[in-house]
C-alpha cells in the first residue's frame, strides 16, 4: 500500500519537482513599523541596521522577477513605511503573476489605496484585531489605529482590489466577540478573514504573553469560528490557520522530490527557510535568489542539517524554547551556495 | 486572581462627566476611562479580584457582566503596564482540563506509554495515530479534543472526544478513546471516567446534547459495564458493520 501511495504521489505531483523557481516569494521590505503591537512576533519597530537600501531592494526585486514566481507577498514591519514601495511594485509588475501585500492600514488613505491597486497589487491584507477601538487599539498600541484600519479596508474595497483580507490574532481582549468581528468583516466586504494562534515569539514572548488565551478560551474561540465559517460558506472565507503546518508539510513533500513552495527574504537580504525561525541559508547581497534556488534552496526542506532545527518545533510553545530566540538579533547562519554551516 | 496597580507609572486627569484620561509615563500612551475604571485604579496594594467585585453595586448591571467588564479592563491595563497580575487562577494540579499546545507532548507520551493498560478503551493498532503531531493536528482542526485528569500535576487519565466537522447540526459527540495510567486501581476507574465525561459535557453542552461511544465485540466487557453504570444505554446494533462480520453497537447518554 505504501508503494502505491508513493507512486501515486510522485505521478500526480511530478510537475512540482520540475520548477524553475518558487511558486511564491515573501519579501519583508522593511522592519520599520508605526504601531506597537504587543504580539508582534518579529519585533517590528525600528529598521534593522543593515536594512536593504533603496537601490539594493530594487536589485532584490529584479532577482525575484528573474524567478517569475506566481505570487510575491510584500510584508514587514509596516509595508507603507518603506518609502520606495511603489518602485518595488513597479519592478515586479509584469514579471510576477500576482502581487500581494500586508499592512496595518494606518497610512492607507484613499490616494494610497488607489495607487496600490492601480500599480498592480491584487491582494491586500489589513490587520484588524478586534471589533472596536478598545480591542484593536489596545492590542496594537496606538489610539486611532482601529479607525485607520477600517478606513483602509473601505478605501481598498472602493478601489476595486481583486481580493481583500483581514487578519486577527485571538487574545484575551477579542476572543469572546469573534463572531461580531467576523460579521463586521462581512459588512465591510472582506473576502477572506484569516486567523491564527498568538505566537509566543518576538514581543509576543514578553509584553504580550499575558494576553495569550488559555486552552478553554481557545476552545470556545474556535467553536465560534467554526460556526461562522459555516454561516458564511460561499460568501466569505473564514480561515483558522496553523502557523506550524508548513513545518510538517514541506519536509514531507521534499521527501517525494516536491520543490520548495516559498522563498523567504528578510529586510536585510537574508534568505530564510521559515519566517518563524532564525535560520538563515544565504543573503541576496551575496548571490542571487536564482543561484540559491539552483544550489539547494529548491529542496531546502530535505536538507537534514536544517530540518533538524525545524523538527524542534512540534507545537507553538516550542517557539518559546527555541535557541536562539527568534527575532532576538541572533541567528543560525548557513550559506548553502558556499557550503557554510553554523 | 490577584493584581496590583502600578501607581508610579501613570498620571490621570479628571475630565467631564466623571471620566478621566490616563497617560502612561513609560510609553506615553493615552487612554480614556470612565467611572468604573476609576474604582479599579484607586485600589491600593495587592487586590483580590473577588473581594473587589463584592464591594461593587451598579443598578441594573448583572454580576456576570460586571465580572466580565472588569476582567477585560484589567487585561487592557495590564497590556499597558498599569496593572500587574500577581496571581492568576492556578493551573489545576488536580482535576480535569482541556489539553492545549503546552500539553500535547505529555499527552502523546502518556497515551503511547499507557495505551495497552488493562482499563482502557482505545485501538492501539496504529500507535502513530497518537503521535504529538497527529494529536495536535486533529485538535487544531477541531475534529477531536483531549481531556485529561491530573493528580499531583501528573496525567492519570485521558479521554478523546470526537466532534462532527464544521458544526453540521449534529448534536452528538463521541469519545474514541479512554486511557488510564497503569497505577490506577480498579476501584477508581469508574469515578475517573465519570469525572472526565462530566467535564467534557460541560465543554460541549452549548451545542451538543448527547455523548456516544461505539462498541464492538473486540473490546473488553469490563469497560462496557462501567459505562453502563455511568448511564450509557444501548441505542442500536449495526450488524456486520466492520470488516464485513463485526457488529457495531452504539451506546448513548444525554449530557
Amino acid at each position: 500500500m505504501e508503494l502505491a501511495f508513493d507512486n501515486y504521489f510522485k505521478r500526480e505531483y511530478s510537475m512540482l519537482s520540475k520548477l524553475t523557481g518558487p511558486i511564491m516569494v515573501s519579501l519583508d521590505i522593511t522592519q520599520k513599523c508605526n504601531l506597537k503591537c504587543v504580539h508582534c512576533f518579529n519585533n517590528s519597530g525600528r529598521s534593522v541596521p543593515d536594512e536593504l537600501s533603496d537601490k539594493e531592494i530594487i536589485d532584490v526585486a529584479n532577482q525575484i522577477a528573474e524567478l517569475h514566481p506566481h505570487n510575491v507577498c510584500l510584508c514587514g514591519g509596516e509595508t507603507l513605511c518603506r518609502e520606495n514601495i511603489f518602485d518595488i511594485i513597479g519592478t515586479l509588475r509584469g514579471n510576477v503573476t500576482k502581487i500581494s501585500m500586508v499592512s496595518n492600514g494606518y497610512k492607507m488613505d484613499f490616494e494610497t489605496a488607489k495607487r496600490l491597486v492601480d500599480s498592480g497589487v491584487s491582494h491586500i491584507q489589513i490587520s484588524l484585531d478586534g471589533k472596536d477601538c478598545y480591542q484593536h487599539d489596545t492590542f496594537r498600541g496606538v489610539k486611532g489605529s482601529f479607525n485607520r484600519a477600517v478606513n483602509a479596508i473601505k478605501n481598498v474595497k472602493v478601489c476595486g482590489v481583486n481580493r481583500l483580507a483581514t487578519s486577527l490574532v485571538p487574545n484575551k481582549l477579542n476572543y469572546k466577540t469573534v463572531d461580531e468581528y467576523i460579521d463586521l468583516c462581512y459588512e465591510l466586504g472582506v473576502n477572506d478573514v484569516r486567523m491564527m494562534p498568538f505566537l509566543p515569539s518576538g514581543r509576543g514572548r514578553s509584553i504580550g504573553r499575558n494576553l495569550l488565551l488559555s486552552n478553554t478560551e481557545y476552545f470556545y474561540f474556535v467553536e465560534k469560528v467554526k460556526s461562522k465559517k459555516r454561516e458564511y460558506a460561499n460568501r466569505m472565507n473564514v480561515e483558522w490557520g496553523d502557523p506550524l503546518d508548513h513545518m510538517r508539510r514541506m519536509p514531507f513533500n521534499a521527501e517525494y522530490g516536491l520543490q520548495t513552495y516559498c522563498m523567504e527574504v528578510k529586510s536585510n537580504g537574508d534568505i530564510t527557510v521559515t519566517t518563524y525561525l532564525p535560520i538563515v541559508v544565504g543573503n541576496c547581497k551575496k548571490y542571487t535568489l536564482k543561484t540559491y534556488w539552483d544550489n539547494g534552496y529548491d529542496l531546502i526542506w530535505k536538507n537534514k542539517e536544517i530540518v533538524k532545527y525545524i523538527d524542534k518545533i512540534q507545537c507553538i510553545y516550542d517557539l518559546d524554547d527555541f535557541e536562539p530566540a527568534p527575532y532576538s538579533g541572533e541567528k543560525i547562519v548557513f550559506d548553502i551556495v558556499d557550503g557554510i554551516k553554523p | 486572581m490577584k493584581f496590583r496597580i502600578n501607581k508610579n507609572d501613570f498620571k490621570i486627569r479628571d475630565e467631564q462627566d466623571g471620566t478621566l484620561s490616563l497617560m502612561t509615563l513609560s510609553t506615553s500612551q493615552l487612554i480614556y476611562l470612565n467611572t468604573t475604571a476609576r474604582l479599579l485604579i484607586q485600589q491600593e496594594g495587592i487586590v483580590d479580584f473577588e473581594d473587589f467585585l463584592k464591594q461593587l453595586k451598579f443598578d441594573g448591571v448583572e454580576e456576570v457582566e460586571l465580572r466580565s467588564d472588569y476582567q477585560d479592563l484589567i487585561y487592557q491595563l495590564e497590556a499597558l503596564g498599569i496593572v500587574e497580575i500577581v496571581e492568576e487562577e492556578p493551573l489545576t494540579e488536580h482535576g480535569c482540563m482541556l489539553v492545549g499546545e503546552k500539553e500535547y507532548r505529555e499527552v502523546s507520551k502518556f497515551i503511547l506509554e499507557n495505551g495497552n493498560n488493562k482499563f482502557n478503551f482505545i485501538d492501539m493498532t496504529y500507535p502513530d495515530n497518537y503521535s504529538l503531531q497527529n494529536l495536535r493536528a486533529r485538535q487544531f482542526n477541531g475534529e477531536e479534543f483531549n481531556i485529561i485528569k491530573l493528580k499531583d500535576g501528573k496525567i492519570i487519565a485521558d479521554v478523546i472526544i470526537a466532534v462532527a466537522p464544521f458544526n453540521t447540526g449534529i448534536s452528538v459527540v463521541s469519545f474514541s478513546a479512554i486511557v488510564m495510567d497503569k497505577s490506577i486501581e480498579e476501584n477508581d476507574v469508574e469515578n475517573i471516567i465519570k469525572e472526565l465525561l462530566e467535564y467534557s459535557s460541560g465543554l460541549f453542552a452549548d451545542k451538543y446534547n448527547k455523548i456516544r461511544f461505539y462498541y464492538t465485540d473486540e473490546k473488553q466487557d469490563y469497560i462496557l459495564n462501567i459505562l453502563k453504570n455511568i448511564g450509557f444505554k444501548k441505542t442500536c446494533t449495526l450488524e456486520k458493520e466492520i470488516c464485513k462480520n463485526i457488529d457495531l453497537t452504539l451506546y448513548d447518554k444525554m449530557m
